[in-house]
């Protein structure tokens, strides 16, 4: 990495990159405060995602609808929601 | 009250988060069939509490996975009330709770996330569901390694300006 690139910085904190790459950033960030200090925040929001289990970014059905058929006939069934 | 509205409002649902939330679900239960009972809970938890959907606070993504797991805790302290007829469960409740209560903090972040563009949701997705390798998430979404870096910065920087608004990212530079 030369000179500041919140690009490669970004990568960096995702762990994205490749050892090359890595070292490239390390280096960097070792010489210039300003990219510590973006480095910093970067990882605590990427922390912050690593908290979220991974199923937060799946998307769709499964692939039994008996759950819903299930929740429905509840639902049907249930004449006072408890609202 | 409205049957028709109801029903319509838990098939949506369970079209756009049924699947995450079975595999949660499942993840936690190490039951296929068990997490389905969960599953069914959480959309019945939902219809009686439609409020999450419209108010606004959050994200029902949040609400639905945070949901998931106080039913899981609850059935696994049911479950060790009464060991002698219950088989091993392959995660302790304590080891559900402390994962648990990361999940309990991260609704903010759920809600982060929903304020994103669909580009840039789209790669941390998918940094976060390829196991953060750049060759493969640049093939999935058809883009160079250098836009999926460029987007992925974009994500964090407005991941965090959502998260900690008060807190400005950018800082002067000489």
């Amino acid at each position: 990495m030369n000179g500041h690139d919140p690009d490669e910085l970004s990568a960096y904190a995702l762990g994205l990159l490749d050892a090359g790459e890595a070292a490239r950033v390390e280096a960097h960030v070792a010489a210039c405060e300003g990219c510590r200090a973006d480095l910093t925040e970067l990882r605590a929001t990427a922390a912050a995602l690593d908290q979220l289990p991974v199923e937060t970014f799946v998307h769709g059905p499964p692939e039994s609808d008996r759950a819903l058929r299930r929740a429905l006939a509840r639902m049907r069934r249930d004449d006072d929601p408890g609202r | 009250m409205n049957r028709h509205r109801d029903e319509e409002m838990a098939r949506t649902i369970f079209a756009e988060h049924g699947r995450a939330m079975q595999l949660y679900a499942t993840r936690l239960l190490g039951d296929a069939a068990a997490a389905e009972d969960v599953v069914q809970e959480a959309l019945i938890r939902i219809w009686r509490h439609p409020e999450v959907l419209t108010n606004g606070q959050g994200s029902v993504r949040g609400w639905l996975l945070t949901t998931v797991r106080n039913i899981v805790i609850s059935r696994m302290r049911a479950r060790a009330a009464r060991p002698p007829e219950i088989p091993e469960s392959p995660a302790s409740p304590a080891a559900v709770e402390d994962h648990a209560s990361a999940v309990a903090t991260s609704v903010t972040v759920h809600a982060a996330l929903d304020t994103l563009s669909p580009e840039h949701r789209a790669v941390i997705e998918q940094v976060y569901l390829r196991g953060r390798d750049l060759d493969e998430v640049a093939a999935a979404l058809g883009v160079p390694k250098g836009t999926v870096k460029s987007r992925a910065h974009y994500a964090l920087r407005a991941l965090r300006r959502a998260i900690r608004p008060e807190e400005t990212w950018e800082r002067q530079r000489q």
